[in-house]
């Protein structure tokens, strides 16, 4: 298919960034518990901060390479950089607004201070020079820069002081650097006491500003500053004749301090000189520069949320549910024999099943084999160490890891090797593709039968991050299902060649080909009286070929009901008014991909690793499975339900690209993911409600 | 199914062009249950069919593949497996070297499938599958397995198996024999005479002009039926018209193979295969006067799995019946004496069976004695001279199917060794068996001769009333002979190798 005209797309970039402004909204709102806004201001930092290391960047290196390109909605890369740079300008002006105005202002009425250097005491001052001889000053690393020590490698995303001092011999300026340690903490609470009643931060920076003097000694300072640059972090590797793809990555790494600087932040109000010589000392355009107005890195404010553990400025905690089909006398495996198909919805359920389960197989005798795929996990993860476990018991445990899950590359390796060292065969993925399915096998022999355990998930094998991402985890025992993700990873292996597939989809194999088959049948069965209808719920919506097709579907009348959290390049609303685009963000990161067709009265429902962006279709080894138990089915039917009519958290995408928010007091109870806690809850508590999903679940998952 | 195996079952087939590994278990009314299908592209056949022996690059490609299916056996605990390959590596030189490293370095055992035994395998699946739908005691068929390396062809004449050849023909073989390089117009210009060439052959030693029916297995043809019928077949059983067949061959041979795996979704091989296929299918097609062809759904590894069932469930060898049937056809077509041969058989037989605690053989070699027995004087055919070994030259360049090579190299002795000299030091074909397939040759042979013996009159009439031995003499008594005189000089003359392998002296007893 053709793609369309480029007024029925949205530049990727902007659209992220929109995505990004929704977060600030949740910075913003005065209803959210002010440390949940502190929390949104450093998810926005951190989000921007990966957005320059990796779109910016490769926007960059398009204008060297290709500079007339343009992407589907019709902007060339310069065009593109232009958008950025003023709309981000905007947002990170915004957010410090909102930062140092009103919530920083608001922790103050709560008796909770960050010291600026202006308001140190003197005995502030007193236990900031001794905090600093003890535990700074031994971690410093002080340089001059002059004709035989030329500007230093500046780490990415650290924050750096730059200072100007002259030496007491001589009347000659010196620059100098500090690193600003990442090892340290940011916050330092002051407890002299001076103040009076409350609780009293200093930023790391400003400590060691105030105790220059003792790293420069007789030096006179005659400016200093703090800095922080962000570098292109968008390297793909050369995998071609790469035997040892660990070493290579290893070895990747190292070089990734040497990156391309793209972004220089520096605090507003530095004399003018010191700041020219710093631009000239990185090489860096003028428009890459930014100032912000109050501290740098505030992702950083994650830590001060932490240090402060004050319930009653976050929003209480949801318990996880429980899942009733999960039986907490018997194994999983039993749970799974009776219920055949068990969901999770985390993390409003909870992840410790999962845990259970690979831990349960670990130990069991009859347990044969363990085939897993790892992508992000957790540090000190209970996976890794159960899979360790297996593998010392005897089992064959055969771990497909992705090294390259961006920004946790050393993590990885760490514990990659660890399982190698356990027995474990570990395999580093395949050269090209990335593995981004998630896949738990296990293979158990009872009384002689071979029988296959599935677990299946939108979500990475992560217990951490399952606490605050929305996503689907599904065990099952269905043969076909299972004989599928056997294929899947021996193909992922190496062992065998693709063939065919019963049940699943994968990509690079056939996924693409198979959304497409799905939209262009709900289109083909759409009739006016019967209107097709496909709800999506992804994280980002990019493949112009999917939206074409998607269009397509609309002009046929079928009915798109789009939950799209971040990226969303479709624009609706020009030729066809059936497509809707919701946007949900909340305190709990969406992270599901669902997907619904009617097929024309004969349902069908998938759960899938991908979202709809080329990427994911192409580039990487992803997974689309079925879910045909009703139980499940209803429970996705009450999410979307919910999550469609949320107006609270949820904003709507118009024809000009711009997400309205409808939030009214009238529409106060709609919130989605408080609501779909409160289902579970029920589901787990009410034995009536329950009784009749059951009813359901027992009637049409019969044979 | 009286016995169900404990643990999973594997199934590897190594072929000229893919590695395969089905891994299979049974439920307890025995229904099999496909647990894994693993395949990966190999090169054999480019190696063999070209160069006749397998390269050391593709020895260790090979060596890898098969330790990764080893990798997954052991996730599945499969204890049990039958590791086979077919064409390429049967043919190759340098197999035992080839089999040699894949058990050292991979721990498997693989073993060469002998066309005979793949053939009977195939046979008993195809008869299975059919019993249902078509009454083949009706019929005169044919049957084709085209595989990409070699092709085995079996005449079924009112339900019994007659002539077996296997021949040096697969969907890819002409091209790995000449080039990859070649123009599909020129494999169209070689494969056109070829095949034609061969299946006149075929056509001229066999009754197939009568046949009525053609069976073709193979995943080549099945992919044919996949195509004609625009999805793939979830029959058992496909069934392609003749103009069906005209019709689907001439939009094949107008596509490129680019465009046959574009438009119908099937793998490369496969592609190239087609086209050389359907010229098989065309020339048969002109030789038969069969209406369509009936495709069963069969592979090697369903029929080795039913195979490998059968053997752990020890249940008879339902093949024998045939086997006897495609030994006769051999006969027939160098003009035996069937009364008589049947005559001396049976009488071996009745030897052989009153005979167990003598010479101790099982079954299987109690079909050998009959097969050479039956066979025994169809040198003649050449010359009377020297009969037997021509006999022997004959037996061992016949396909008997369900039969190794090893087994009917056995059979070719004992006949070789019916009359004239017994085995000795200075005759290279006793020489080069095992020494257990010395004495089992001397043990065959000697019964061979005693019934050789007993009616060499030809008359038919002899009749064994009571056998009975000591430690130093059988003795035989006969019904309703007075004059022994010709048998007692026959046994004097003949029957010396009997004394000589076990022992004992024979006296012939009249009434």
């Amino acid at each position: 298919m053709e793609l369309l005209d480029k007024k029925y797309y949205i530049n990727r970039e902007l659209s992220w960034l929109s995505f990004n402004a929704r977060v600030l909204e949740e910075a913003a709102d005065p209803t959210v518990p002010l440390l949940d806004r502190l929390k949104f201001i450093s998810i926005f930092s951190s989000n921007l901060d990966e957005f320059f290391m990796v779109r910016v960047a490769a926007i960059n290196q398009q204008m060297v390479a290709a500079s007339n390109s343009r992407d589907p909605s019709g902007l060339t890369p310069a065009q593109q950089l232009a958008f950025i740079r003023k709309r981000a300008g905007a947002l990170v002006k915004q957010q410090y607004s909102i930062l140092t105005h009103d919530i920083l202002v608001s922790l103050e009425k709560q008796s909770i201070f960050l010291l600026n250097r202006s308001h140190f005491t003197p005995e502030d001052t007193r236990e900031i020079r001794s905090h600093f001889l003890q535990q700074i000053y031994p971690v410093l690393t002080p340089m001059a820069i002059d004709q035989s020590h030329p500007f230093p490698l500046v780490s990415n995303c650290s924050i750096e002081l730059a200072i100007l001092l002259k030496k007491p011999s001589s009347e000659k300026l010196v620059h100098a650097l500090v690193e600003v340690p990442k090892v340290l903490p940011r916050f330092i609470e002051l407890t002299n006491g001076s103040h009076g009643k409350g609780r009293y931060f200093a930023l790391l920076e400003d400590i060691i500003l105030t105790n220059l003097d003792q790293l420069f000694p007789q030096c006179e300072i005659l400016s200093a500053f703090p800095f922080r640059i962000t570098r292109d972090m968008d390297f793909t590797l050369n995998e071609d004749g790469v035997a040892d793809l660990l070493v290579h990555l290893e070895k990747t790494l190292l070089t990734r301090k040497r990156r391309e600087p793209i972004r220089l932040e520096i605090t507003a109000g530095i004399k003018h000189d010191l700041k020219q010589w710093l631009v000239e000392m990185l090489e860096l355009p003028p428009e890459s520069l930014y100032t912000v107005q109050g501290p740098l890195d505030l992702t950083a404010f994650f830590e001060l949320i932490r240090k402060l553990n004050t319930p009653a400025l976050v929003e209480e905690e949801w318990a996880p549910a429980d899942s009733l089909l999960i039986d907490d006398t018997v194994s999983v495996f039993e749970s799974i024999s009776k219920a055949k198909n068990i969901p999770l919805f985390h993390p409003f359920q909870s992840f410790d099943p999962v845990v259970r389960f690979l831990e349960e197989a670990s130990e069991d005798p009859n347990v044969l084999a363990i085939k897993q795929t790892l992508y992000r996990v957790s540090g000190d993860s209970p996976v890794v160490h159960a899979l360790q476990r297996a593998a010392e018991n005897g089992k064959q445990v055969t771990v497909i890891v992705e090294l390259k899950a961006r920004f946790d590359e050393e993590r990885n390796i760490t514990w990659a090797r660890q399982l190698e060292e356990s027995g474990a065969h570990v395999i580093y993925g395949i050269a090209g593709l990335k593995i981004h399915c998630k896949a738990l096998l296990i293979i158990r022999r009872s009384e002689g039968t071979i029988q296959r355990y599935l677990h299946l998930s939108t979500g990475n094998y992560n217990d951490k991050t399952a606490k605050v991402y929305t996503d689907i985890s599904y065990f099952t025992d269905n043969p076909s299902i299972c004989a599928d993700i056997s294929t899947l990873f021996n193909v992922m292996t190496g062992y065998s060649e693709f063939h065919e597939w019963e049940k699943i989809a994968a990509a690079p194999f056939n996924l693409r080909e198979k959304f497409i088959a799905l939209i262009e049948r709900e289109a083909r069965l759409s009739t006016p009286h019967r209107p097709g209808h496909i709800i999506a719920k992804m994280n980002s919506l990019v493949d112009p070929y999917i939206i074409a097709h998607l269009h397509h579907a609309a002009l046929k009348g079928v009915k798109i009901d789009l939950l799209v959290r971040g990226i969303c390049c479709l624009r609706p609303g020009y030729d066809t008014r059936t497509i809707t685009v919701t946007s949900i963000v909340d305190r709990f990161l969406e992270h599901s991909r669902i997907f619904y067709f009617a097929n024309g009265g004969n349902p069908e429902y998938f759960l899938s690793s991908a979202d709809w962006m080329p990427r994911n279709l192409d580039r990487r080894i992803e997974l689309l499975f079925p879910v045909e138990d009703q139980y499940t089915r209803k429970l996705i039917d009450e999410l979307f339900r919910l999550q469609l009519k949320d107006k609270v958290k949820g904003r709507t995408l118009d024809k000009n690209g711009k997400y309205l928010h409808a939030k009214t007091k009238k529409t106060l109870s709609s919130r989605s993911q408080e609501l779909t806690w409160k289902l579970f809850d029920t589901i787990a508590k009410d034995t009536q409600k329950t009784k009749k999903l059951f009813t359901i679940f027992d009637r049409k998952t019969k044979p | 199914m009286s016995k169900k195996p404990q643990t999973a079952l594997a199934i590897i087939d190594i072929g000229a062009h893919s590695a395969r590994m089905e891994i299979v278990q049974f439920s307890q009314d025995g229904e099999i249950q496909v647990l894994d299908n693993l395949s990966q592209p190999i090169f054999l056949g480019t190696d063999v069919f070209r160069n006749g022996k397998i390269s050391a690059s593709n020895m260790r490609h090979c060596t890898r593949v098969i330790r990764d299916f080893g990798t997954v056996m052991k996730e599945y605990g499969v204890e049990q497996y039958r590791a086979v390959a077919t064409s390429a590596v049967r043919e190759a030189i340098n197999r035992d070297i080839f089999l040699n490293k894949i058990r050292t370095d991979t721990g498997i055992n693989l073993t060469v499938l002998d066309p005979s035994e793949e053939l009977k395998l195939l046979y008993l699946s195809v008869k299975k599958l059919l019993e249902k739908n078509i009454n083949l005691k009706v019929h005169n068929a044919v049957l084709f397995s085209i595989g990409t390396g070699s092709t085995h062809f079996a005449s079924i004449e009112k339900g019994n198996l007659k002539n077996i050849q296997f021949l040096k023909f697969g969907t890819l073989r002409l091209i790995d024999e000449l080039s990859t390089e070649i123009t599909p117009q020129k494999i169209k210009d070689v494969i056109d005479p070829f095949v034609s060439t061969m299946v006149d052959d075929v056509a001229r030693m066999s009754p197939a002009k009568k046949s009525d029916l053609l069976i073709l297995v193979g995943a080549t043809v099945r992919s044919l039926v996949d195509i004609e019928q625009g999805k793939k077949s979830e029959k058992n059983i496909a069934v392609l018209s003749r103009e069906k067949f005209y019709a689907l061959f001439q939009k094949i041979a107008a596509s490129s193979i680019d465009d046959l795996v574009k438009t119908y979704g099937i793998s490369d091989p496969i592609a190239c295969g087609l086209t050389p296929c359907c010229n098989l299918i065309d020339n048969l097609l002109k030789n038969i006067s069969a209406e369509s062809i009936i495709v069963p759904s069969i592979n090697t590894r369903d029929i080795l799995i039913k195979a490998e069932l059968q053997r752990l469930s020890n249940t008879p060898d339902p093949f024998e019946k045939e086997i006897i049937s495609s030994v006769e056809f051999i006969g027939e077509k160098y003009r035996y004496n069937p009364e008589h041969a049947r005559t001396v058989a049976d009488l071996a037989l009745l030897l052989f069976d009153k005979m167990m605690d003598i010479h101790n053989l099982g079954q299987r070699e109690r079909l050998m004695l009959e097969i050479a027995t039956l066979l025994r004087d169809i040198g003649k055919f050449i010359n009377s001279r020297q009969h037997h070994k021509h006999s022997f030259y004959i037996i061992n360049n016949s396909a008997i199917p369900g039969f190794t090579d090893e087994e009917r190299n056995i059979v070719a002795t004992v006949a070789r060794y019916h009359r004239k000299a017994a085995p000795s030091t200075s005759h290279i074909e006793y020489m080069s068996l095992s020494s257990e397939n010395k004495v089992l040759v001397c043990k065959l042979a000697s019964l061979l001769r005693l019934a050789g013996s007993l009616e060499r009159t030809h008359t038919g009439k002899v009749a064994i009333k009571k056998l009975f031995h000591d430690e130093e003499s059988l003795t035989i008594q006969l019904n309703g002979s007075t004059d022994l005189t010709k048998e007692q000089w026959l046994i004097k003359t003949q029957c010396g190798l009997f004394t000589d392998t076990f022992g004992l002296k024979i006296i012939l007893n009249g009434q």
